[in-house]
Order: structure tokens, then C-alpha cells, then sequence
């Protein structure tokens, strides 16, 4: 299945995003995703533009894996410029809105597994603020790696 | 990339000195804003002139005297130049580079444990420590020569700013370490 196929096999995608679910946040750059191998999930997968509170990630516990990579690779191609997809930060819903955020399904077109977590209205102006909940979020996310590039260990 | 810097530092014949130039023009656009680690020694380069390159050496490393949780994170932190450069993030700046490896270090001898260096897109270095439970203490080195101090435990989020890393780490940056370690309340 492709994610261009996702759509018409994702009725549960419409439901409210549960306790239990996990989300997942894309790592699409290459130094994240070598300090997300060693453990460490860099808060700033969970940060997005200044005055941007919604957080992209996909529902992992609703979607087929392979279509979820197939649609975060689509999103890492169509970046400026081309971006590789490595593997998702994953962080329950419980544990988001334990970080003080709320979470909701946000269906895409050509991806109906797309949810938000949402920053909390009060903070939409303050980028220290932000960057704050960014870091509780990654204090609780885990990697889940998806088909790692081999490390080019002339680098390290 | 690494290996065409070490070339130039083996070929200058000067990779002791703290202060060379290297006149290699056609290098340069590879080279501006890279920090590598070579022969123990971690060197930045930059323009210094517009026409040569400028080898600064920052910082002497005997390895063999370097706790390997340090030595990792000081490493992560000679590359953050190139990994910001991959990603597409702003450089770091000098200052968050001066900075951010005086905190590791200061921070190291508080608490000793494994710090994440990396990049951060606006030009400032994060220092990522981890703890039990989800518990996390970042210090942003950023480019202007400020730092900020995010501090998530057990649900309660608490920040610092400061002008200078001069006085730092202080009582917020260790009650913060200690804290990632310490045992949750009952």
C-alpha cells in the first residue's frame, strides 16, 4: 500500500486520538537522527516556526508502518531542500498532554494518519516558552529507527 | 571532507602552532566554518583575510586524561560546525562554540554523565543531558553569546536566561543536574 492508497483504508484515522496512541514526529535530518541512535532525541524535532504551535506527527499505533514511512518519506522528499526520512521520535498522546500540550487528529489529504500536538494557546507568543514544552516532549519520546542509512564512519 | 582538512594541516607542516595560515585558495569554500579534530587538536577554520584560510586552534586534548563520557560529548561538539552545515542550520557562532565547550566541561565536573551536543537551526549549541522518568535539562548556547536553561522534571518545566555563561554553571544549572538522578516522591 502507498500513502497515496492510505486514504481509503484509514476510517480509523478519523476517530479521536486516545491515551494509549502513539505519535510519531519525522526526524528528517542527519544529526538527528545520530544523536536520536545514541538515545537522545533532540527537543527541536518537537519545535516548529516561531508562532507555530501545532506539532506535525503521525498516529503510529493506527497506521500500517510502511505506509507511514512511505508518507514521511513523501514529506522529507518535498522539503527545500530534499530531506531524508530516518525514523520517527515517538512519544505516547498521554505522555504529550502530560507535557502540558492536548493533542488532536488532523487528517491530511494523502495522509489521514496526521495528528497535531498542540501547544497551549497561552504560549503561542513566547519562543523560550515553546522551546520549554519542546524539551519536556523529547524527555519522554523514544527512537524508532525505520530502515537506518548505514553510518559513514569516516565522520565520527 | 575530514581527510582533505588533515591533508592540509599535514601538508602546512604547522598543525602545532596555534596560529597559521594556509593558502590553499580552492579549499576554502569547504573549510569556512568547519571545526575538525585532528591529532588531538579540535581547530576551526575560517576566513581570516578573504583569500587565506585562518586555523585557529582552540583547545588542546590529551585524550588519554579525558573521561570517555566527555570525550564523546567534546567531539559531538568539534562536529556540531559540519552538522549544522548538513542540516542546513545557521553556523554556530564563536561564542555559543566558546561557550558550549566551557559548559560541558563545567557542567561535566557537577555531574559527570554522557551530554548530547548538537546543533540547533538558529546558530546555537544545545547541551542535552537525560535522567530517569523523561527527565531533561537542556542549556542552549546561543549565538548571540546568551544561554538559556529548559528544565523538564516530573511534570514541572522551569527555565533561566542569561546574558553570559560567565558565572555559569549556577545554582539553577546544578539544582537542575542533580535533580535528573534524583529518586521520584513517593
Amino acid at each position: 500500500m502507498t500513502a497515496a492508497d492510505a486514504s481509503a483504508n484509514a476510517t480509523d484515522s478519523q476517530e479521536p486520538v486516545r491515551e494509549w496512541e502513539e505519535l510519531g514526529g519525522g526526524v528528517f535530518s542527519r544529526s538527528h537522527y545520530r544523536r536520536a541512535a545514541n538515545g537522545v532525541i533532540p527537543y527541536q524535532v518537537f519545535l516548529e516556526r516561531a508562532g507555530e504551535r501545532n506539532i506535525s506527527v503521525d498516529r503510529l499505533s493506527t497506521a500500517p508502518a510502511a505506509v507511514a514511512a512511505a508518507i514521511a518519506s513523501e514529506v522529507a522528499a518535498q522539503r527545500d531542500p530534499p530531506r531524508s526520512f530516518y525514523g520517527w521520535a515517538v512519544i505516547s498522546a498521554e505522555h504529550a498532554m502530560e507535557a502540558g500540550c492536548y493533542v488532536q487528529a488532523s487528517p491530511l489529504p494523502g495522509n489521514p494518519y496526521h495528528a497535531d500536538i498542540i501547544m497551549p494557546d497561552s504560549i503561542l507568543d513566547n519562543r523560550e516558552e515553546q522551546r520549554l514544552y519542546s524539551v519536556a516532549l523529547a524527555g519522554k519520546a523514544d527512537w524508532r529507527p525505520w530502515q537506518p542509512p548505514e553510518m559513514d564512519g569516516s565522520e565520527s | 571532507m575530514r581527510e582533505r582538512f588533515a591533508k592540509l594541516l599535514s601538508h602546512s607542516g604547522e598543525s602545532r602552532n596555534p596560529e597559521f595560515a594556509a593558502t590553499k585558495t580552492s579549499w576554502i569554500p569547504a573549510f569556512v566554518g568547519m571545526t575538525v579534530v585532528y591529532r588531538g587538536l579540535v581547530i576551526n577554520a575560517r576566513i581570516s583575510n578573504g583569500i587565506n584560510i585562518g586555523l585557529t586552534q582552540t583547545m588542546v586534548m590529551d585524550k588519554v586524561d579525558v573521561p570517555a563520557d566527555l570525550a564523546e560529548a567534546l567531539q559531538e561538539l568539534a562536529e556540531v560546525a559540519a552538522d549544522a552545515e548538513d542540516d542546513g542550520f545557521e553556523p554556530p557562532s564563536e561564542v555559543a562554540f566558546a561557550n558550549a565547550e566551557w559548559l560541558l566541561k563545567a557542567m561535566y565536573r557537577v555531574s559527570p554523565r554522557r551530554f548530547a551536543v548538537y546543533p540547533e537551526s538558529d546558530g546555537g549549541i544545545a547541551i542535552d543531558a537525560r535522567g530517569h522518568n523523561g527527565r531533561i535539562a537542556v542549556v542552549s548556547c546561543e549565538s548571540d553569546g546568551g544561554v538559556l536553561c529548559l528544565v523538564s522534571i516530573d511534570g514541572a518545566r522551569r527555565r533561566a536566561r542569561y546574558s553570559t555563561a560567565r558565572e555559569l554553571p549556577d545554582g539553577f544549572i546544578r539544582e537542575a543536574l542533580a535533580g535528573l538522578d534524583q529518586k521520584s516522591a513517593p
